[in-house]
Protein backbone atom coordinates (compact mmCIF):
# COMPACT_ATOMS: atom_id res chain seq x y z
CA UNK A 1 0.00 0.00 0.00
CA UNK A 2 1.33 3.61 -0.68
CA UNK A 3 0.15 6.63 1.05
CA UNK A 4 1.50 9.80 0.24
CA UNK A 5 2.83 12.27 2.94
CA UNK A 6 0.79 15.77 1.43
CA UNK A 7 -2.30 13.06 1.04
CA UNK A 8 -1.57 12.84 5.25
CA UNK A 9 -1.49 15.84 5.68
CA UNK A 10 -4.37 16.98 3.85
CA UNK A 11 -6.24 14.70 5.49
CA UNK A 12 -5.40 15.62 9.07
CA UNK A 13 -6.92 19.06 8.51
CA UNK A 14 -9.41 17.51 7.23
CA UNK A 15 -10.26 15.44 10.05
CA UNK A 16 -9.24 18.97 12.02
CA UNK A 17 -12.74 20.43 10.21
CA UNK A 18 -14.66 17.39 10.11
CA UNK A 19 -13.87 17.31 14.34
CA UNK A 20 -15.09 20.72 14.88
CA UNK A 21 -18.13 20.49 12.54
CA UNK A 22 -19.19 16.94 14.26
CA UNK A 23 -18.83 18.93 17.67
CA UNK A 24 -21.02 21.97 16.66
CA UNK A 25 -23.79 19.15 15.61
CA UNK A 26 -23.43 16.92 18.90
CA UNK A 27 -23.72 19.79 21.14
CA UNK A 28 -26.73 21.24 19.28
CA UNK A 29 -28.12 17.74 19.83
CA UNK A 30 -27.24 17.67 23.53
CA UNK A 31 -29.12 20.67 23.47
CA UNK A 32 -32.08 19.05 21.59
CA UNK A 33 -32.01 15.55 23.63
CA UNK A 34 -32.61 18.05 26.67
CA UNK A 35 -34.43 20.30 25.47
CA UNK A 36 -36.46 21.95 28.89
CA UNK A 37 -39.83 21.46 26.94
CA UNK A 38 -39.59 17.54 26.98
CA UNK A 39 -40.25 17.87 23.29
CA UNK A 40 -37.88 14.69 22.57
CA UNK A 41 -39.00 11.22 23.70
CA UNK A 42 -37.31 9.18 26.62
CA UNK A 43 -37.56 7.12 23.84
CA UNK A 44 -35.30 8.28 21.40
CA UNK A 45 -32.91 9.70 24.01
CA UNK A 46 -31.90 6.54 24.53
CA UNK A 47 -32.45 4.94 21.16
CA UNK A 48 -29.80 8.19 20.83
CA UNK A 49 -27.42 7.20 23.85
CA UNK A 50 -28.11 3.10 23.82
CA UNK A 51 -25.53 0.72 22.36
CA UNK A 52 -23.16 0.62 25.53
CA UNK A 53 -22.13 4.27 25.79
CA UNK A 54 -18.80 4.85 23.97
CA UNK A 55 -16.97 7.45 22.64
CA UNK A 56 -17.20 6.11 19.55
CA UNK A 57 -20.71 5.17 18.73
CA UNK A 58 -21.06 8.37 20.65
CA UNK A 59 -19.08 10.51 18.15
CA UNK A 60 -20.83 8.67 15.04
CA UNK A 61 -24.52 8.86 16.11
CA UNK A 62 -23.66 12.84 17.64
CA UNK A 63 -23.07 13.58 13.74
CA UNK A 64 -25.55 15.09 11.71
CA UNK A 65 -27.50 12.33 9.75
CA UNK A 66 -28.43 11.60 14.06
CA UNK A 67 -29.63 15.39 14.35
CA UNK A 68 -31.61 16.01 11.02
CA UNK A 69 -33.20 12.13 10.99
CA UNK A 70 -34.82 10.79 14.80
CA UNK A 71 -34.07 13.44 16.92
CA UNK A 72 -36.11 16.56 14.47
CA UNK A 73 -38.50 13.80 13.61
CA UNK A 74 -39.29 13.50 17.64
CA UNK A 75 -38.97 17.13 18.27
CA UNK A 76 -42.76 17.16 16.72
CA UNK A 77 -44.73 14.96 18.90
CA UNK A 78 -43.62 12.68 22.08
CA UNK A 79 -43.31 8.90 23.15
CA UNK A 80 -45.38 8.62 19.25
CA UNK A 81 -42.57 9.96 17.56
CA UNK A 82 -41.67 7.69 14.45
CA UNK A 83 -38.12 6.71 13.81
CA UNK A 84 -37.77 7.87 9.79
CA UNK A 85 -37.64 5.50 7.28
CA UNK A 86 -33.91 4.66 6.03
CA UNK A 87 -33.58 5.76 2.64
CA UNK A 88 -30.86 4.48 0.53
CA UNK A 89 -29.35 6.22 -2.67
CA UNK A 90 -29.00 4.69 -5.76
CA UNK A 91 -26.91 6.66 -7.90
CA UNK A 92 -27.69 7.91 -11.32
CA UNK A 93 -24.05 7.15 -11.95
CA UNK A 94 -23.84 3.68 -10.40
CA UNK A 95 -27.23 2.63 -11.75
CA UNK A 96 -26.17 3.71 -15.58
CA UNK A 97 -22.83 1.78 -14.81
CA UNK A 98 -24.74 -1.18 -14.28
CA UNK A 99 -26.82 -0.62 -17.47
CA UNK A 100 -23.61 -0.27 -19.70
CA UNK A 101 -22.52 -3.34 -18.17
CA UNK A 102 -25.61 -5.48 -18.36
CA UNK A 103 -25.70 -4.35 -22.27
CA UNK A 104 -22.06 -5.23 -23.03
CA UNK A 105 -22.60 -8.91 -21.38
CA UNK A 106 -25.63 -8.80 -23.77
CA UNK A 107 -23.64 -8.16 -26.72
CA UNK A 108 -21.14 -10.83 -25.69
CA UNK A 109 -23.62 -13.39 -25.47
CA UNK A 110 -25.10 -12.43 -28.81
CA UNK A 111 -21.49 -13.07 -30.59
CA UNK A 112 -21.41 -16.17 -28.76
CA UNK A 113 -24.20 -17.34 -30.27
CA UNK A 114 -24.00 -16.39 -33.59
CA UNK A 115 -20.28 -18.12 -33.67
CA UNK A 116 -21.76 -21.27 -32.84
CA UNK A 117 -24.55 -20.85 -35.83
CA UNK A 118 -21.60 -19.95 -38.02
CA UNK A 119 -19.29 -22.73 -36.70
CA UNK A 120 -22.59 -25.53 -36.97
CA UNK A 121 -22.93 -24.03 -40.60
CA UNK A 122 -19.84 -25.83 -41.59
CA UNK A 123 -19.22 -23.22 -44.06
CA UNK A 124 -15.98 -22.14 -42.73
CA UNK A 125 -13.64 -24.24 -44.95
CA UNK A 126 -10.21 -22.44 -44.10
CA UNK A 127 -8.56 -24.37 -41.03
CA UNK A 128 -7.07 -20.72 -39.54
CA UNK A 129 -10.48 -19.08 -40.19
CA UNK A 130 -12.55 -22.02 -38.63
CA UNK A 131 -9.87 -21.89 -35.49
CA UNK A 132 -10.09 -18.43 -35.44
CA UNK A 133 -13.89 -18.42 -35.01
CA UNK A 134 -13.84 -21.16 -32.12
CA UNK A 135 -10.91 -18.82 -30.55
CA UNK A 136 -12.67 -15.60 -30.78
CA UNK A 137 -16.68 -17.33 -29.29
CA UNK A 138 -14.42 -18.51 -26.49
CA UNK A 139 -12.93 -15.13 -25.76
CA UNK A 140 -16.82 -13.73 -25.93
CA UNK A 141 -17.93 -16.27 -23.25
CA UNK A 142 -15.05 -14.83 -21.16
CA UNK A 143 -15.94 -11.49 -21.84
CA UNK A 144 -19.45 -11.97 -20.85
CA UNK A 145 -18.28 -13.74 -17.64
CA UNK A 146 -16.18 -11.42 -16.64
CA UNK A 147 -19.23 -8.33 -17.47
CA UNK A 148 -21.77 -10.42 -15.69
CA UNK A 149 -19.19 -10.72 -12.66
CA UNK A 150 -18.41 -7.14 -12.76
CA UNK A 151 -22.08 -6.27 -12.90
CA UNK A 152 -22.95 -8.41 -9.51
CA UNK A 153 -19.85 -6.69 -7.88
CA UNK A 154 -21.58 -3.48 -8.46
CA UNK A 155 -24.61 -4.81 -6.64
CA UNK A 156 -26.70 -5.13 -10.26
CA UNK A 157 -28.70 -7.95 -11.59
CA UNK A 158 -26.03 -9.48 -14.69
CA UNK A 159 -27.47 -9.81 -17.85
CA UNK A 160 -27.02 -12.86 -18.80
CA UNK A 161 -28.62 -13.61 -22.41
CA UNK A 162 -27.97 -12.83 -26.31
CA UNK A 163 -29.19 -9.58 -27.03
CA UNK A 164 -32.18 -9.89 -28.69
CA UNK A 165 -32.51 -6.40 -30.02
CA UNK A 166 -29.16 -6.47 -31.05
CA UNK A 167 -29.61 -10.41 -32.84
CA UNK A 168 -33.26 -8.62 -34.81
CA UNK A 169 -31.10 -5.69 -36.41
CA UNK A 170 -28.15 -8.67 -37.25
CA UNK A 171 -31.51 -11.34 -38.05
CA UNK A 172 -31.71 -9.98 -42.18
CA UNK A 173 -27.96 -10.77 -42.89
CA UNK A 174 -27.43 -13.50 -40.68
CA UNK A 175 -29.44 -16.37 -43.15
CA UNK A 176 -27.58 -15.21 -45.68
CA UNK A 177 -24.38 -15.47 -44.00
CA UNK A 178 -24.38 -18.73 -42.92
CA UNK A 179 -24.72 -19.45 -46.33
CA UNK A 180 -20.87 -19.06 -47.22
CA UNK A 181 -17.60 -18.79 -45.57
CA UNK A 182 -16.76 -15.02 -47.26
CA UNK A 183 -20.60 -14.29 -45.60
CA UNK A 184 -19.61 -15.32 -42.28
CA UNK A 185 -16.55 -13.28 -41.77
CA UNK A 186 -18.21 -10.36 -43.19
CA UNK A 187 -20.80 -10.57 -40.75
CA UNK A 188 -18.26 -11.26 -37.80
CA UNK A 189 -16.11 -8.20 -39.18
CA UNK A 190 -18.86 -6.03 -38.44
CA UNK A 191 -20.04 -7.65 -35.28
CA UNK A 192 -16.80 -7.61 -33.98
CA UNK A 193 -16.66 -3.68 -35.28
CA UNK A 194 -19.97 -3.29 -33.53
CA UNK A 195 -18.87 -4.90 -30.25
CA UNK A 196 -15.21 -2.58 -30.31
CA UNK A 197 -17.38 0.70 -30.76
CA UNK A 198 -19.65 -0.30 -27.69
CA UNK A 199 -16.43 -0.86 -25.42
CA UNK A 200 -15.07 2.98 -26.90
CA UNK A 201 -18.52 4.29 -26.42
CA UNK A 202 -19.15 3.12 -23.08
CA UNK A 203 -15.58 5.36 -21.40
CA UNK A 204 -17.57 8.73 -21.91
CA UNK A 205 -20.54 7.30 -20.55
CA UNK A 206 -19.39 5.55 -17.12
CA UNK A 207 -19.99 7.54 -14.16
CA UNK A 208 -16.91 6.10 -12.49
CA UNK A 209 -14.05 6.43 -14.23
CA UNK A 210 -11.91 3.40 -13.45
CA UNK A 211 -14.26 1.22 -15.55
CA UNK A 212 -12.97 2.43 -18.29
CA UNK A 213 -10.32 -0.20 -18.03
CA UNK A 214 -12.92 -3.21 -17.58
CA UNK A 215 -14.35 -1.90 -20.58
CA UNK A 216 -11.09 -1.36 -22.56
CA UNK A 217 -9.57 -4.96 -21.05
CA UNK A 218 -12.06 -6.28 -23.88
CA UNK A 219 -12.92 -3.42 -26.62
CA UNK A 220 -9.20 -3.82 -27.38
CA UNK A 221 -9.57 -7.38 -28.01
CA UNK A 222 -12.62 -6.95 -30.14
CA UNK A 223 -10.76 -4.03 -32.07
CA UNK A 224 -7.61 -7.15 -32.54
CA UNK A 225 -10.53 -9.31 -33.76
CA UNK A 226 -11.73 -6.95 -36.19
CA UNK A 227 -8.23 -6.27 -37.44
CA UNK A 228 -7.60 -10.01 -38.01
CA UNK A 229 -11.07 -10.92 -39.45
CA UNK A 230 -9.99 -7.15 -41.89
CA UNK A 231 -6.73 -8.61 -42.91
CA UNK A 232 -8.51 -12.57 -43.96
CA UNK A 233 -10.93 -10.45 -46.36
CA UNK A 234 -7.98 -8.18 -47.81
CA UNK A 235 -9.50 -5.09 -45.90
CA UNK A 236 -6.96 -2.70 -44.14
CA UNK A 237 -6.65 -3.91 -40.56
CA UNK A 238 -6.13 -1.13 -38.97
CA UNK A 239 -8.76 1.77 -41.29
CA UNK A 240 -8.58 4.59 -39.22
CA UNK A 241 -5.82 6.51 -37.05
CA UNK A 242 -8.29 7.18 -34.34
CA UNK A 243 -10.86 4.25 -33.43
CA UNK A 244 -14.17 4.88 -34.05
CA UNK A 245 -17.82 4.54 -32.31
CA UNK A 246 -19.45 4.38 -34.98
CA UNK A 247 -22.20 1.73 -35.02
CA UNK A 248 -21.81 1.15 -30.87
CA UNK A 249 -24.75 0.04 -29.31
CA UNK A 250 -26.42 2.65 -27.08
CA UNK A 251 -26.79 1.41 -23.12
CA UNK A 252 -29.90 -0.17 -22.01
CA UNK A 253 -30.40 -1.45 -25.66
CA UNK A 254 -32.08 -4.68 -25.35
CA UNK A 255 -31.74 -5.30 -21.43
CA UNK B 1 -28.72 2.75 32.67
CA UNK B 2 -29.05 5.89 33.40
CA UNK B 3 -26.76 8.78 32.26
CA UNK B 4 -26.90 12.50 33.00
CA UNK B 5 -26.95 15.77 30.84
CA UNK B 6 -24.10 16.59 33.23
CA UNK B 7 -22.61 13.54 32.34
CA UNK B 8 -23.13 13.07 29.26
CA UNK B 9 -21.51 17.23 28.38
CA UNK B 10 -18.68 16.05 29.68
CA UNK B 11 -18.06 13.07 27.85
CA UNK B 12 -18.03 15.35 24.65
CA UNK B 13 -15.85 17.88 25.92
CA UNK B 14 -13.11 15.37 27.44
CA UNK B 15 -13.45 14.18 23.37
CA UNK B 16 -12.67 17.16 22.29
CA UNK B 17 -10.01 17.93 24.98
CA UNK B 18 -8.67 14.59 23.46
CA UNK B 19 -8.95 15.52 20.05
CA UNK B 20 -6.82 18.93 20.11
CA UNK B 21 -4.49 17.55 22.38
CA UNK B 22 -3.86 15.03 19.53
CA UNK B 23 -3.96 17.62 16.47
CA UNK B 24 -1.07 19.64 18.15
CA UNK B 25 1.08 16.87 18.12
CA UNK B 26 -0.17 15.27 14.41
CA UNK B 27 2.13 17.47 12.15
CA UNK B 28 5.20 16.55 14.20
CA UNK B 29 4.32 12.77 14.24
CA UNK B 30 3.42 12.75 10.58
CA UNK B 31 7.25 13.83 9.79
CA UNK B 32 8.46 10.99 11.89
CA UNK B 33 6.33 8.62 10.83
CA UNK B 34 7.79 6.46 8.08
CA UNK B 35 5.60 3.74 7.77
CA UNK B 36 2.29 3.38 9.52
CA UNK B 37 -1.25 2.45 8.45
CA UNK B 38 -4.01 5.07 7.62
CA UNK B 39 -7.46 4.62 6.94
CA UNK B 40 -9.95 6.65 5.68
CA UNK B 41 -11.34 10.34 7.17
CA UNK B 42 -14.62 8.56 8.19
CA UNK B 43 -12.46 5.28 9.62
CA UNK B 44 -10.84 7.24 11.64
CA UNK B 45 -13.40 9.39 12.97
CA UNK B 46 -16.23 6.17 13.59
CA UNK B 47 -14.00 3.61 13.95
CA UNK B 48 -11.11 4.37 16.05
CA UNK B 49 -11.42 8.03 17.67
CA UNK B 50 -10.55 11.27 16.26
CA UNK B 51 -7.33 13.64 16.71
CA UNK B 52 -3.62 12.27 17.02
CA UNK B 53 -4.43 10.70 20.14
CA UNK B 54 -7.10 8.34 19.36
CA UNK B 55 -4.55 6.98 16.04
CA UNK B 56 -1.52 6.87 19.03
CA UNK B 57 -4.23 4.67 20.81
CA UNK B 58 -4.97 1.97 18.19
CA UNK B 59 -0.92 2.18 17.66
CA UNK B 60 -1.46 3.77 14.15
CA UNK B 61 1.21 6.35 14.59
CA UNK B 62 4.79 6.14 15.17
CA UNK B 63 7.76 4.93 12.91
CA UNK B 64 6.50 0.77 12.76
CA UNK B 65 3.03 0.38 11.73
CA UNK B 66 0.73 -1.78 14.24
CA UNK B 67 -0.81 -3.32 10.86
CA UNK B 68 0.23 -6.54 9.41
CA UNK B 69 0.34 -4.24 5.89
CA UNK B 70 3.42 -2.53 4.54
CA UNK B 71 2.49 0.84 3.97
CA UNK B 72 4.97 2.87 1.69
CA UNK B 73 5.13 6.57 1.66
CA UNK B 74 5.84 7.50 -2.07
CA UNK B 75 5.70 10.00 -4.46
CA UNK B 76 2.45 10.94 -5.73
CA UNK B 77 1.02 8.96 -8.92
CA UNK B 78 1.20 10.85 -12.09
CA UNK B 79 -1.05 13.81 -13.52
CA UNK B 80 -3.32 12.96 -16.61
CA UNK B 81 -0.65 15.63 -18.04
CA UNK B 82 2.08 13.53 -17.11
CA UNK B 83 0.57 10.66 -18.71
CA UNK B 84 -0.06 12.38 -21.79
CA UNK B 85 3.40 13.51 -22.23
CA UNK B 86 5.09 9.80 -21.30
CA UNK B 87 2.60 8.44 -24.00
CA UNK B 88 3.54 11.56 -26.46
CA UNK B 89 6.73 10.48 -25.94
CA UNK B 90 6.15 7.15 -26.77
CA UNK B 91 4.20 7.88 -29.92
CA UNK B 92 6.82 9.78 -31.17
CA UNK B 93 9.70 7.26 -30.23
CA UNK B 94 7.42 5.01 -32.64
CA UNK B 95 7.28 7.46 -35.40
CA UNK B 96 11.27 7.31 -35.14
CA UNK B 97 11.19 4.00 -35.60
CA UNK B 98 9.56 3.33 -38.35
CA UNK B 99 11.60 6.00 -39.87
CA UNK B 100 14.48 4.10 -38.84
CA UNK B 101 12.80 1.16 -40.58
CA UNK B 102 12.53 2.62 -43.58
CA UNK B 103 15.41 4.35 -43.99
CA UNK B 104 17.34 0.60 -42.88
CA UNK B 105 16.45 -0.79 -46.50
CA UNK B 106 15.48 -3.83 -45.16
CA UNK B 107 12.09 -3.52 -45.57
CA UNK B 108 11.56 -4.30 -49.00
CA UNK B 109 7.80 -5.16 -49.75
CA UNK B 110 5.82 -2.93 -51.15
CA UNK B 111 2.40 -3.89 -48.98
CA UNK B 112 4.69 -4.12 -45.71
CA UNK B 113 6.48 -0.54 -46.50
CA UNK B 114 2.95 0.54 -47.20
CA UNK B 115 1.43 -0.47 -43.67
CA UNK B 116 4.45 0.82 -41.95
CA UNK B 117 4.02 4.13 -43.91
CA UNK B 118 0.85 4.37 -42.72
CA UNK B 119 1.44 3.59 -39.01
CA UNK B 120 4.13 5.73 -39.10
CA UNK B 121 1.36 8.52 -40.10
CA UNK B 122 -1.12 6.88 -37.12
CA UNK B 123 1.40 7.39 -34.58
CA UNK B 124 2.04 11.23 -35.62
CA UNK B 125 -1.45 12.09 -35.31
CA UNK B 126 -1.76 10.21 -31.33
CA UNK B 127 1.29 11.73 -30.72
CA UNK B 128 -0.37 15.29 -31.58
CA UNK B 129 -3.59 14.67 -29.95
CA UNK B 130 -1.68 13.39 -26.89
CA UNK B 131 0.47 16.97 -27.21
CA UNK B 132 -3.02 18.45 -26.73
CA UNK B 133 -3.58 16.55 -23.34
CA UNK B 134 -0.51 17.28 -22.12
CA UNK B 135 -0.77 20.93 -22.16
CA UNK B 136 2.60 22.62 -21.11
CA UNK B 137 4.25 19.15 -20.34
CA UNK B 138 3.97 18.43 -23.99
CA UNK B 139 7.14 16.92 -25.32
CA UNK B 140 8.85 17.47 -28.45
CA UNK B 141 11.25 14.60 -28.89
CA UNK B 142 10.89 10.91 -29.19
CA UNK B 143 11.62 8.99 -25.83
CA UNK B 144 14.92 8.41 -25.65
CA UNK B 145 15.44 5.35 -23.64
CA UNK B 146 12.87 3.69 -26.33
CA UNK B 147 14.15 4.49 -29.18
CA UNK B 148 18.08 3.80 -28.47
CA UNK B 149 16.86 0.51 -27.34
CA UNK B 150 14.44 0.11 -30.86
CA UNK B 151 17.02 1.81 -33.12
CA UNK B 152 19.81 -0.94 -31.74
CA UNK B 153 17.10 -3.47 -32.59
CA UNK B 154 16.64 -2.44 -36.03
CA UNK B 155 20.37 -2.09 -36.65
CA UNK B 156 21.10 -5.60 -35.48
CA UNK B 157 17.86 -6.94 -37.36
CA UNK B 158 18.86 -9.04 -40.48
CA UNK B 159 16.32 -9.02 -42.74
CA UNK B 160 12.52 -7.73 -43.09
CA UNK B 161 10.94 -10.33 -40.79
CA UNK B 162 13.24 -9.28 -37.94
CA UNK B 163 12.43 -5.36 -38.66
CA UNK B 164 8.90 -6.34 -38.17
CA UNK B 165 9.05 -8.13 -35.23
CA UNK B 166 10.65 -5.35 -33.49
CA UNK B 167 7.50 -3.19 -34.75
CA UNK B 168 4.90 -6.02 -33.60
CA UNK B 169 6.72 -5.91 -30.21
CA UNK B 170 6.52 -1.79 -29.94
CA UNK B 171 2.65 -1.72 -31.24
CA UNK B 172 1.77 -4.23 -28.48
CA UNK B 173 3.73 -2.91 -25.76
CA UNK B 174 1.97 0.43 -26.71
CA UNK B 175 -1.17 -1.24 -26.60
CA UNK B 176 -0.43 -2.53 -22.62
CA UNK B 177 0.95 0.78 -21.94
CA UNK B 178 -2.58 2.68 -22.39
CA UNK B 179 -4.04 -0.43 -20.86
CA UNK B 180 -2.19 0.14 -17.44
CA UNK B 181 -2.57 3.70 -17.50
CA UNK B 182 -6.47 3.50 -17.58
CA UNK B 183 -6.08 2.08 -14.17
CA UNK B 184 -3.90 5.34 -12.87
CA UNK B 185 -5.00 6.94 -9.54
CA UNK B 186 -5.52 10.36 -11.11
CA UNK B 187 -6.98 9.12 -14.74
CA UNK B 188 -9.80 11.51 -16.09
CA UNK B 189 -12.79 10.95 -18.38
CA UNK B 190 -11.05 13.05 -20.78
CA UNK B 191 -7.87 11.41 -21.01
CA UNK B 192 -9.37 7.77 -20.66
CA UNK B 193 -11.29 8.50 -23.78
CA UNK B 194 -8.55 9.66 -25.55
CA UNK B 195 -7.54 6.34 -24.90
CA UNK B 196 -10.18 4.64 -25.67
CA UNK B 197 -9.55 5.73 -29.25
CA UNK B 198 -5.62 5.14 -29.82
CA UNK B 199 -5.78 1.84 -27.67
CA UNK B 200 -7.18 -0.38 -30.17
CA UNK B 201 -5.57 1.25 -32.95
CA UNK B 202 -2.07 0.22 -31.65
CA UNK B 203 -3.57 -3.25 -31.36
CA UNK B 204 -4.91 -3.15 -34.38
CA UNK B 205 -1.53 -2.46 -35.97
CA UNK B 206 0.45 -5.26 -33.60
CA UNK B 207 -1.78 -8.22 -35.24
CA UNK B 208 -1.38 -6.54 -38.71
CA UNK B 209 2.39 -6.69 -38.17
CA UNK B 210 1.89 -10.22 -36.72
CA UNK B 211 -0.05 -11.62 -39.93
CA UNK B 212 2.83 -10.39 -41.85
CA UNK B 213 5.04 -12.30 -39.48
CA UNK B 214 2.74 -15.42 -40.37
CA UNK B 215 1.66 -16.17 -36.63
CA UNK B 216 -2.01 -17.08 -36.23
CA UNK B 217 -4.03 -16.73 -32.61
CA UNK B 218 -3.98 -19.18 -30.20
CA UNK B 219 -1.12 -21.17 -28.32
CA UNK B 220 1.08 -20.00 -31.00
CA UNK B 221 1.00 -16.85 -30.35
CA UNK B 222 -0.88 -15.66 -27.70
CA UNK B 223 -0.28 -12.26 -27.47
CA UNK B 224 -1.46 -11.57 -30.83
CA UNK B 225 -5.08 -11.62 -29.78
CA UNK B 226 -5.35 -12.58 -26.06
CA UNK B 227 -8.83 -13.09 -24.45
CA UNK B 228 -8.33 -9.90 -22.19
CA UNK B 229 -5.80 -7.13 -23.17
CA UNK B 230 -2.84 -7.44 -20.24
CA UNK B 231 -0.11 -5.41 -18.90
CA UNK B 232 2.69 -7.37 -20.28
CA UNK B 233 5.64 -5.21 -22.05
CA UNK B 234 4.08 -1.71 -20.95
CA UNK B 235 6.60 0.70 -21.06
CA UNK B 236 7.39 1.91 -17.26
CA UNK B 237 7.81 5.47 -17.03
CA UNK B 238 10.12 5.04 -14.85
CA UNK B 239 12.41 3.40 -16.87
CA UNK B 240 11.47 5.04 -19.85
CA UNK B 241 11.08 8.57 -18.88
CA UNK B 242 9.15 11.05 -21.64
Amino acid sequence: MHIYNDDIRREAKAIDAEHDREMRSTTELLDRLFDDEGRVSRRTKADVILGGFDRRRFLRIGGLSILTASVLAACGSDEDATEPDETTTTTEGAAGDVTILRTASSIELLAVDVYDQAIKAEVVKTKAVADAAKLFQGHHRQHADALIAKTKELGGEPFDKPNQAVLAAFQPKLAAALGSEAGVLALALELERTAAATYQSSVSQFGDVKLAQVAMSIGGIEARHAALLAVVQNQPGAPDVFHKTTGAVAAGTGV
Amino acid sequence: MEITEKALRHLVQDVDEQHRSGMRTLRDDIGDAHAFALSSRRQLLTGAGVGAAALAAVGLLGPRAARAEEVTVVEKPPTPEEMAAHAMSIELAAVEAYKAAAASGKVTTPAVAGAAATFMRHHQEHAAALGSLAGSLAVRTANKTLLQQVGDQITAAKDENAVVRVAYTVENAAAATYFVSLGAEKMTKRMAEAIASILPVESQHAVVLGTVLGLLPGTDAPELIPNFETIGGAIDPAKFPA
